[in-house]
């Protein structure tokens, strides 16, 4: 080699490859960030507008339970509580069932039955919501009428929906939860003379709490954003619900349903972005929720 | 030759159509060391593991396994007592995702012992045949995968000795450890074959020849040649076992 020094540390085809490389992922990250911080700016400028207008206060939103933003009282009580609602009650009824598919795919049934599953739960995952709300209204719906009477919309129906649109993701991530439990700690426990279910139970559950707890937090997350399904099955009443059967409204289908009825810059309006930025905090909460469980399991 | 831990009578073990185990006879003499030796594919593992019918849905095991005169290879037989009998430490560390105390009594859990004061023996006698005791005694509610691996490996056989089989089935215990680690399992080893027959598969000819009494050379699934140890590395009689000890196979 004529010159080392050249050849070593000079310009290259390789060094330039890589500046390009780190200069292309940082200009997207860059546009990301940037774009989730002027989500989160815009949000928050629309959603206090309600408030430093004078035109609605702290507390009457959070506690009044009378949305009538025709009369200018926004009390988003109703909301915040429907919302909380079936998303919870969702989240409860849908993980035992998800855990048990789950169990059953990754312990139970022969390594087959996942590979008929797994395309299933993978084409539920994939269904728009629009066809689960169509559901709810030709199913869910008229048997909620005739099993509790009633309108048949109202609460038990969204829960109901919710509950067939998050199992299948709570489902698919229960099993990426438990598979992520090494076979030798099943191995181990079969060794020491454990039965399947005590393996199961005292093993494999507790090894894989954190990702379970995650697939139940994602699922509700997704529950508490669902506008279109919920709007078509609850009765959109801005109520506070009294029953289960009652109708009611959630943040989700109030914004959907309003949106397109109110005038940019009125305080109907300003109401509905402070709504906005209600479900904003909660998937925050959700995604903060994840984070701590993920870490501790 | 001593008494009988576990008689092995045309044994063969097949994974679907394969065959990996042939024909395999042999009796496991009570309160000694056994080494399995032979190459990768020889099938030791493979047999060591149909012992407490470890290999139950993954392989299908064919011949008697006798135990306390009874032929436990047979499907009305209750594999969770054999395998309360015959414990398993695999090559892996597999601390259970609880405290050090926890994973030691595990398999009286199992059973259903609550007494507190059977427990507390339980896990200082077995910690301490398992030359783990000093290290953990003051942190015994902490997480055991906090250990080290070497002491995860000896939680993992405190755990099975706390179970009190007769029998004790070791898949390449040290495989994965620094000889530091491996030195104390060994250590251990010696030590508890005065109280359970010891089973064990290494890929470690050393291994083999430093800590047990009888040796057993398997080469493409059949059982070549079965002898104490000393008489095994020293006069072996089959050409194939002096050429695998020798290094010119495998």
């Amino acid at each position: 080699m004529e010159n080392w020094h050249t050849y070593l540390t000079g310009a290259s085809k390789e060094r330039q490859q890589e500046r390009r490389g780190r200069w292309l992922t940082s200009l997207a990250l860059l546009v990301i960030g940037a774009l989730v911080v002027t989500i989160l700016l815009f949000l928050i400028a629309k959603g206090v507008r309600l408030f430093t207008t004078g035109e609605g206060k702290l507390t009457e939103f959070f506690f009044s339970p009378t949305w009538a933003p025709g009369a200018g009282v926004f009390g988003a009580a109703p909301m915040i509580v429907t919302s909380l609602i079936v998303t919870v009650v969702a989240g409860l009824i849908g993980l035992p069932f998800a855990l048990a598919v789950a169990l059953a795919v990754t312990e139970i049934l022969p390594p087959v039955a996942k590979k008929l599953l797994q395309p299933v739960i993978e084409l539920l995952v994939g269904i728009p919501s629009v066809v689960y709300g169509l559901v709810g209204l030709t199913v869910i719906v008229p048997a909620v009428r005739q099993l509790v009477g009633g309108t048949g919309f109202g609460l038990v129906a969204a829960v109901g929906v919710l509950y067939l649109m998050i199992m299948p993701t709570m489902t698919s991530m229960a099993i990426e939860a438990l598979q992520a439990v090494p076979k030798q700690q099943r191995q181990a426990s079969a060794g020491l003379g454990a039965t399947r279910w005590q393996t199961i139970h005292r093993v494999v559950l507790p090894a894989a709490r954190g990702g379970i707890l995650t697939a139940m937090i994602f699922g509700m997350a997704r529950a508490f954003g669902e506008a279109l399904a919920v709007q078509m099955v609850i009765g959109n009443a801005a109520i506070m619900p009294t029953s289960l059967q009652s109708s009611a409204a959630t943040l989700t289908s109030v914004l959907t349903t309003g949106m397109g009825n109110t005038i940019m810059g009125t305080a109907a309006n300003d109401a509905l972005w402070a709504l906005a930025l209600v479900l904003l905090a909660m998937s925050l909460l959700f995604n903060l929720g994840m984070r701590l469980v993920t870490k501790k399991g | 030759m001593n008494e009988i831990a576990l008689a092995v009578q045309n044994v063969a073990v097949a994974y679907g159509e394969k065959p990996v185990v042939t024909d395999v006879n042999m009796e496991f003499p009570a309160h000694q060391i056994t080494a399995l030796i032979g190459a990768s594919g020889s099938g030791k593992s493979t047999l060591l593991r149909s012992l407490n019918r470890m290999n139950d849905e993954i392989a299908t095991v064919t011949g008697q396994i006798n135990f306390h005169g009874v032929d436990i290879n047979r499907p009305e037989t209750n594999v969770y007592r054999v395998r309360q009998q015959i414990g398993m430490v695999f090559q892996q560390p597999t601390p259970f995702p609880m405290s050090i105390y926890e994973n030691v009594i595990y398999g009286l859990r199992l059973r259903g012992e609550k007494d507190r004061t059977v427990l507390d023996q339980r896990v200082e006698a077995s910690l301490k045949q398992a030359a783990l005791w000093e290290e953990v005694k003051d942190r015994l509610q902490t997480s055991a995968q906090a250990l080290s691996g070497g002491q995860q490996q000896r939680l993992c056989i405190a755990r099975t000795l706390a179970t009190q089989p007769e029998i004790i089935l070791m898949d390449e215990p040290t495989s994965a450890l620094d000889p530091i680690s491996t030195n104390q399992i060994e250590a251990t080893l010696a030590q508890l074959k005065e109280q359970f027959t010891i089973i064990i598969v290494t890929h470690n000819m050393q291994q083999a020849s430093r800590i047990s009494d009888w040796t057993a050379y398997f080469e493409q699934g059949k059982l070549v040649e079965f002898k104490p140890t000393d008489q095994l590395f020293m006069n072996p009689s089959e050409q194939r076992t002096a050429d695998y000890l020798s290094g010119k196979f495998g």
